[in-house]
């Protein structure tokens, strides 16, 4: 009940508080009227007009309370209820009984209302003074939380920094020593601070200078030696800045440094190394090149500019292009482009314009893929002037070339004649033979055999010269084995007259010439038969081994062996170590092995001792070699 | 040079400059007693040439068997040799080639005129050698009539 009128008050408090202030105080003057009637009509029945007394006081305390509270509109009606309603409820009463105090009331209730509406305004001003004070007291607060954090971050930061930060005052004298220039310089902040920068870290500059940039930049920067506490010297890059006070005076300076000894040394090294590379270079003949990624040509050396003639500044520092010539220009460009393409070395022989002398001359041109990631240099080429050596080239092939015609066609034709004293010699020993005595005979026979031995020897020196005429075509490769039974198949009589006995492995295949191949194993077994003891069955055995890069073959007799003294040769052409008599030949069969083997940049020797049989091992690169042709080792006795 | 035709008669054409070699050639042929030959000898390449393109309609006159040198003058054995091949009534004509050359010698140079010769021989310095020969070119006469029927 209670709950519910303190509610119902407050939802009146509600409505009231929505109307205007006017309209509010005569409604609150009219329900006093009301419930003061009401009220003085309730004590006037039980008390009758001695009431009046008490009504006219509890109408004066509402009404100065009224003014007090400033519903001033509502004083004229409460008035009312306490002068003149109580009179016209109450018969007989004269309706003007009390003006004296009527008009004390009116005055007192202005004098009260007046009062409480200053001091209303008084209480408003102050308030709304104190609201805007603390107000200001709260952003102000945050504001120096805020910039305290700031400061206290930006102390961290110069401690953090790789640097040594340091402020001075006008004198020079350190007032700040940031813990970075406490680790550059070895000082602690206690240790530093009071002294002078300029004496401590020992170093000099020209304070107007200082000043004058500072003046102009607010910056000053440069490069300085200073010394740390343990004496070592250390470059630094500085940074200074002025503080200045509120008229204007420098009050101090805050200089940054920044330990750049490390770099420093770094880039004097790297000069250093490039200087000496570029001595180097100039000190070299060759022309020498440098290329970047996509074969843009970074460097060349002051041979390439006095070859060419052409300014450091100018097109053919990036280009050696025009300066190929037209035959070759095309070859060298697709072979220089597929290398950058496949990040490879390069190789080519060009002929390049001579700008000093005109004409052009040949080069070996060599571009050296150096793959560096780390830096731009891609290749490192020269060009070497090879020209001498293609005239010479060129000029020995010439003459090779007609030594060869000249050889081949001066022993055939020797060839003739000599067949044709043997063949009419012996026409006329068969028909005219009867006519003469033994002695003459005899001569007419040795005659014969001379002639013979001669045009052996001039057909051996035709095969010798003819040994690697044959059209090259080493694409293909020659199974050993096969070039070995052929070789004793062309020996098969021989083989068969002496009863050798011959062992050979499976060999492996190489790229060369089949021709070749069984030429070398003919003459070297045909060189182990002819050389044979007489009471011994010989026994031949021909192998091979993997030795590195190479193969190592072996021809192993057991024939009469011969002096080591000999080892060398040999092998040389017409050669012997035995007289004709004893073995019939003219020793060009090794010399011949020795060229073949020289051919495919192999090697040939042999090993032995009289007596004792001999060996004779020939090497021939293996990369030459196929790679699948070697079963396991077998010993397979082989008679043609 | 007069050729006599008959039907067991074997007409052989030499064509060798070296007349020693000819004379030889004639002489290995006679050592071989039970084969008849007739020899005609051209001195050159361009008679044998001349010869052979004379005669190669006349089978009375036409050689049964050539024994061929290479190196001559004028027109070296492989042309001879290619005249014989591309020419229809010649083509089949049994050749042999004699010659000093090594024997790869011999056959690189005919092979590369693109024709190839029945047989292959090497001129020995030895006179029984030489003589010895007929055996050989005989076999060779033979073996290539055999494989032309």
């Amino acid at each position: 009940m209670l709950a519910g009128l303190v509610k119902g008050t407050w939802r009146i408090n509600d409505f009231s508080r929505r109307l205007p202030g006017w309209l509010r105080s005569y409604l609150f003057a009219f329900s006093l009227l009301i419930l003061g009637t009401a009220l003085a009509a309730l004590l006037m029945k039980a008390f009758g007009t001695k009431a009046t007394l008490v009504v006219s006081l509890i109408g004066d305390i509402v009404f100065l309370a009224c003014a007090w509270l400033g519903y001033g509109e509502g004083v004229l009606a409460v008035i009312l209820i306490t002068f003149v309603i109580p009179r016209l409820l109450v018969p007989g009463t004269r309706l003007h009984p009390d003006f004296g105090r009527f008009g004390l009331l009116l005055v007192l209730s202005l004098l009260v209302s007046s009062i409480s509406a200053y001091k209303r305004k008084a209480e408003r001003a102050l308030k709304l003074a104190s609201d805007q004070l603390e107000s200001r007291v709260q952003s102000r607060t945050l504001e120096l939380q805020y910039n305290e954090q700031r400061l206290s971050e930006k102390a961290r930061l110069l401690d953090l920094a790789p640097v040594g930060v340091l402020s001075t005052d006008g004198n020079d004298v350190i007032r700040y020593w940031s813990q970075g220039a406490a680790q550059m310089y070895g000082w602690t902040s206690q240790e530093a601070v009071g002294q002078t920068s300029r004496q401590l870290l020992r170093f000099s500059v020209l304070i107007e200078e200082v000043l004058t940039a500072l003046a102009a930049t607010g910056v000053w920067e440069t490069e300085l030696k200073h010394s740390r506490k343990d004496g070592s010297e250390i470059t630094v890059a500085s940074r200074w800045a002025s503080q200045t006070q509120a008229n204007g005076e420098i009050s101090g300076f805050l200089q940054v440094n920044a330990d750049i000894t490390d770099r420093k040394r770094a880039t004097e090294q790297i000069r250093a190394s490039e200087l000496r590379f570029r001595q180097l270079a100039d000190s070299m003949p060759q022309i020498v090149w440098t290329a970047g990624e996509n074969g843009s040509i970074e460097y060349l050396n002051r041979q390439w500019h006095e070859f060419s003639k052409s300014s450091s500044a100018g097109d053919l520092t990036k280009d050696f292009r025009p300066l190929v010539h037209p035959d070759d220009r095309q070859k060298y460009i697709d072979g220089w482009q597929s290398a950058v393409a496949a990040n490879e070395s390069y190789e080519a022989e060009v002929r390049l314009a001579d700008g000093r002398m005109g004409g052009y001359r040949w080069f070996l041109c060599r571009g050296l893929f150096a793959g560096d990631s780390s830096s731009s240099l891609r290749w490192f080429g020269t060009f070497t002037d090879i020209n001498q050596q293609k005239i010479t080239e060129r000029n020995l092939h010439r003459a090779n070339d007609e030594l060869r015609q000249f050889a081949y066609a001066a022993a055939h034709d020797m060839q003739e004649p000599l067949r044709n004293i043997v063949l009419r010699l012996g026409m006329f020993r068969r028909e005219q033979g009867n006519q003469f005595d033994a002695a003459a005979m005899e001569r007419i026979h040795e005659s014969i055999i001379d002639a013979q031995r001669m045009h052996t020897m001039v057909r051996d020196l035709l095969s010798f010269s003819n040994a690697l005429d044959s059209p090259e075509n080493v694409e293909s490769f020659t199974n050993a084995t096969d070039s070995l039974r052929e070789a004793l198949a062309n020996l098969g009589t021989a083989i068969r007259e002496n009863n050798a006995e011959l062992r050979f492995d499976l060999l492996p295949s190489l790229r060369m010439q089949r021709v070749h191949l069984t030429q070398l194993f003919q003459n070297l077994i045909g060189n182990a038969l002819k050389y044979r003891k007489q009471d011994v069955t010989p026994i031949i055995e021909i192998s091979a081994e993997s030795a590195g890069d190479e193969w190592v073959f072996s021809v192993v007799d057991n024939g009469i062996g011969f002096d080591p003294a000999y080892t060398e040769r040999i092998f040389g052409v017409f050669k012997r170590l035995h007289h004709n008599h004893q073995y019939p030949g003219t020793g060009i069969g090794l010399a011949i092995c020795a060229r073949i083997v020289a051919h495919y940049g192999g090697r040939i020797w042999a090993e032995g001792e009289p007596g004792k049989g001999a060996t004779f091992r020939f090497a021939l690169p293996s990369q030459s070699s196929s790679t699948n042709m070697w079963p396991a080792n077998q010993i397979t006795p082989a008679v043609p | 040079m007069n050729l006599r035709s008959a039907d067991d008669m074997t007409r052989v054409l030499i064509v060798e400059d070296n007349p020693v070699d000819a004379e030889m050639v004639e002489r290995a042929l006679q050592e071989e007693q039970s084969w008849t030959t007739e020899t005609t000898v051209a001195d050159d390449g361009e008679k044998a040439i001349e010869l052979l393109l004379e005669h190669r309609g006349g089978r009375q006159q036409r050689p049964d068997l050539v024994i061929l040198d290479l190196n001559l003058p004028k027109r070296d054995g492989a042309e001879v040799l290619q005249v014989i091949r591309t020419t229809d009534e010649l083509r089949s004509l049994p050749v042999v080639v004699l010659s000093s050359s090594p024997m790869h010698v011999m056959k690189s140079k005919v092979h590369k005129a693109n024709v190839e010769a029945n047989c292959y021989l090497t001129k020995p310095a030895d006179l029984d050698e030489f003589l010895a020969l007929g055996k050989r070119l005989r076999y060779c006469y033979e073996k290539a009539l055999g494989s032309k029927s």
